[in-house]
């Protein structure tokens, strides 16, 4: 089946984007997606385990995000672990690079300093 | 109470759909046992439910990635899975999942047990609470106790009732007997105190305002001012020279021992006793003068503030003017502004009284008391609260000045 272009899913809701991101890095469960999520936004954006896992169900069917299921040794077994799949940095990618744009667009009007983007 | 939220949550998580439910609930679970706040995941949690019952089919095969409007974001639509296919019924599931939280948070606060509230009343009046007989006379008590406190007591409630005796004004613009002159009372002010004027020449004075003094007719057996001094001379002179310094009297007459001694000598003699009793209220026989009956009507009408403002001119009486201005004068004393007087705002203050007869000395009018004013008697009694008000000596004092030397005086004897 032909893979869906990633321009596709933009623009990415908030939810999705910030838990792309934190799954950029490295594999992670649930709860730390969450705590991920809250550093990298300096904790202005939190979720609820309900909306996690309803966006997750969403990455997951749509092949951006992969379950890797329980690991051996782990302290709590009910923990999954979930990782960014190839299409998913595709769309991460593409999103980034709308948002930077986007940002420099912002700067340009606003004459704020900055790298303005090629 | 740690395991009753648990609970809740973990009913809440089995309220999902089984498919969301199966391959999310474990994992959620194990959120919630690693987070510290309980009360946002509840939240969560609702919301969550609300979201996938509604919005989300659990039975709607995950969709095909090839359809979809190619324009449309894929994660822009909010119910991917169905739409808004068979919303009534999801609406309806909400619902009653709604319901069904709201009861599991009340059996939660129950701990398990329904919790039974009974209010009612103790000792139900029909004039309390407008209920009827039959659940006033309940079997069973009230099961919850809310105390409430008694019927505030106005401490000043039995000064009103006294004065609002004394005052006839008072109790007669007071038509509902409140003892508080509201608004309507105010605007008939003039029409009730004109019933006042008993003998129609057309203003009040202060007997038609409730002044007592001087009512009763001198005694059969009175004294003259002559048995007076010879009274207060037999029974105080310790030294037996015919005369009264101020240590041989009681405290309570040092003002009379001030005002009398007419030479400022420091003495009183038999002679200086008989012309301040004759002059100041004493005639013949026991009864005051005219002029102090005067002056005590004047002093009646000062001292009452609801009085003293209805006597804008201050002459001690109220005039036709003044009785038809009465509503607008009385509002003057309104100082909290409610359109209302109540006794806080009627009684008179001592401190203002004081400072307004203390200010009698100010016998020129100029509005100060002056060096010279201070040296009467009256100035020689008060002076340790002019020296207070003015420690120099030098000059004039004003009433404010006079004002202050009497609360710091009360306050360093009360301790305030």
């Amino acid at each position: 089946m032909q893979e869906p272009a990633a321009a596709s899913f933009q623009p990415l809701p908030p939810a999705i984007l910030h838990i792309l991101l934190a799954i950029a890095g490295e594999d992670l469960h649930g709860y730390g997606i969450l705590k991920e999520i809250e550093r990298q936004s300096e904790g202005l954006y939190r979720l609820g385990p309900g909306t996690l896992y309803d966006n997750l169900q969403k990455l997951l069917d749509r092949g951006l995000v992969r379950d890797m299921g329980q690991r051996e040794g782990d302290t709590d077994s009910r923990r999954r672990y979930y990782r960014l799949s190839p299409l998913g940095k595709k769309v991460l990618t593409a999103e980034t690079r709308r948002l930077e744009t986007l940002v420099s667009e912002a700067k340009l009007r606003l004459r704020l300093p900055g790298r303005m983007m090629p | 109470m740690k395991t009753i939220r648990r609970n809740l949550y973990k009913w809440m998580v089995n309220l999902h759909p089984a498919p969301f439910r199966a391959r999310f609930g474990p994992e959620m679970l194990s959120i919630y046992d690693e987070s510290k706040g309980a009360a946002p995941l509840l939240r969560d949690a609702a919301v969550s439910i609300l979201r996938q019952r509604l919005f989300r089919s659990p039975s709607a095969n995950p969709p095909t990635l090839a359809t979809g409007d190619p324009q449309t974001p894929l994660f822009a639509t909010a119910g991917d899975g169905g739409g808004l296919h068979g919303f009534a019924s999801r609406l309806a599931v909400g619902g009653a999942v709604t319901l069904a939280l709201f009861s599991a948070t009340v059996l939660g606060v129950g701990k398990g047990r329904l919790p039974t509230f009974v209010v009612g009343s103790l000792h139900p009046r029909e004039q309390v609470l407008a209920i009827d007989r039959e659940s006033m006379s309940a079997p069973s008590g009230p099961t919850t106790m809310v105390r409430v406190s008694d019927p505030a007591v106005d401490p000043l409630d039995e000064w009103a009732k006294a004065y609002f005796a004394l005052l006839t004004p008072l109790a007669a613009i007071d038509r509902n007997g409140d003892r508080i002159l509201d608004p309507r009372e105010l605007d008939h002010a003039s029409e009730a105190l004109a019933k006042l004027d008993t003998d129609g020449n057309g203003f009040l004075d202060a007997r038609e305002c409730g002044q007592r003094f001087g009512d009763s007719a001198p005694h059969a057996n009175a004294v003259t001012a002559r048995d007076l001094a010879s009274a207060l001379i037999r029974q105080f002179d310790r030294d037996g020279d015919g005369g009264l310094i101020k240590s041989e009297l009681p405290e309570r007459l040092h003002l009379l021992h001030s005002a009398a001694d007419a030479n400022g000598d420091g003495r009183l003699t038999r002679a200086e006793l008989e012309a301040h009793a004759a002059a100041v209220a004493w005639k013949d026989e026991l009864g005051p003068t005219k002029e102090f009956l005067i002056r005590a009507a004047r002093d009646f009408m000062g001292v009452q503030p609801a009085l003293a403002a209805l006597d804008v001119n201050g002459d001690g009486v109220i005039s036709a003017i003044e009785l038809r201005d009465a509503a607008k004068s009385l509002r003057t004393l309104d100082r909290n502004g409610d359109g209302a007087l109540t006794i806080g705002e009627l009684l008179p203050n001592a401190i203002d009284n004081e400072t307004a007869l203390i200010m009698r000395l100010d016998t020129d009018g100029d509005g100060t008391i002056s060096k010279a004013e201070r040296k009467t008697p009256l100035g020689r009694y008060y002076a340790r609260i002019l020296d207070a008000a003015q420690p120099a000596r030098d000059g004039a004092i004003a009433r404010p000045q006079v004002r202050r030397a009497l609360i710091r005086e009360r306050a360093s004897i009360h301790k305030w």
